[in-house]
């Protein structure tokens, strides 16, 4: 079944393989598609996770501590998690294939422009929940989620022009020492507030 | 054929093989249906690639349906670098 080839191709040859074969991976990658709605929803669940991390940070703040701040918490995580989850699948199924890439720096916010929002709207959120600006605050998350989608959609034009740069994923101990700083993070930041 | 891997060197499999950097994986059906090749010739070439480790398969269910998933392998990537690089050179004349 192996396939020996008996000479060498010529120029014309080498440069028809290299074009049909980045055809065939343009090809591919033009094929893929976006779940419907996808930015709004992945938007939207940062903006959840952002306000409910910054309101239930600063309600534990307060002398008058319940449980309810903490479960504020969990529940923004969880709804920012499914939302995640489903796009994931619904990409899946739609495009009967994977891309890693568009998981760890589009999903999950590991690039650059994701990272940048996303601290930057949780710090600003943040600051906003803790001085008493509640409407400054919900102001605050949902720019965060827009920049988030925002960012999203900058990394799949990226990857459009360029798919076999964008296409691989961060690997399974990055994104796990991703969870465990955000993890300690918070940790430490429930700590500090009490 | 100074460079030039002889199991990448038929055409369908440089495709597969650069297709597949593109993508983590994908179904069988995605790539016979972007290749433009029979469910057999896939098939084939996919087996050739796998048994020098360049490519993986695995068996999965989507919707209820059977399905197979293939992916290029760090090994795959390599070779595939080795394999374009030495096309190249044949275009510029190197070798």
């Amino acid at each position: 079944m192996e396939t020996t080839p008996q000479s060498s191709p010529g120029p014309n040859d080498a440069v028809a393989q290299l074009e049909a074969a980045d055809l065939a991976r343009q090809r591919l990658a033009a094929d893929l598609r976006l779940p419907s709605g996808l930015h709004a929803w992945l938007g939207a669940a940062v903006a959840v996770q952002v306000a409910t991390a910054a309101f239930g940070i600063a309600a534990f703040n307060d002398d008058d501590r319940n449980a309810w701040e903490l479960v504020l918490l969990a529940a923004g995580c969880a709804v920012f998690a499914v939302v995640a989850l489903v796009q994931i699948a619904r990409f899946r199924r739609l495009n009967r294939a994977t891309v890693g890439g568009w998981v760890s720096q589009a999903v999950l916010g590991s690039s650059n422009l994701a990272s940048v929002a996303y601290g930057g709207g949780l710090a600003a959120t943040m600051w906003a929940a803790f001085s008493d600006h509640p409407v400054l605050a919900v102001a605050a998350a949902l720019a965060t989620g827009a920049a988030y989608a925002a960012a999203a959609h900058h990394w799949w034009r990226a990857y459009r022009s360029d798919p076999a740069r964008h296409a691989r994923g961060a690997s399974r101990a990055f994104l796990a020492a991703c969870v465990l700083a955000a993890v300690v993070g918070l940790v430490a930041l429930l700590v500090a507030s009490r | 054929m100074t460079g030039l891997d002889p199991a990448i060197h038929p055409p369908v499999r440089l495709q597969l093989m650069t297709s597949l950097t593109a993508v983590s994986s994908a179904e069988f059906v995605h790539l016979r249906e972007a290749l433009v090749v029979s469910d057999s010739v896939l098939s084939k070439h996919i087996s050739a690639l796998a048994e020098k480790g360049y490519v993986v398969s695995r068996k999965g269910v989507v919707d209820g349906r059977r399905t197979t998933w293939v992916s290029l392998t760090r090994q795959g990537e390599r070779a595939l670098r080795g394999h374009a690089a030495a096309l190249r050179a044949l275009i510029d004349g190197v070798t």
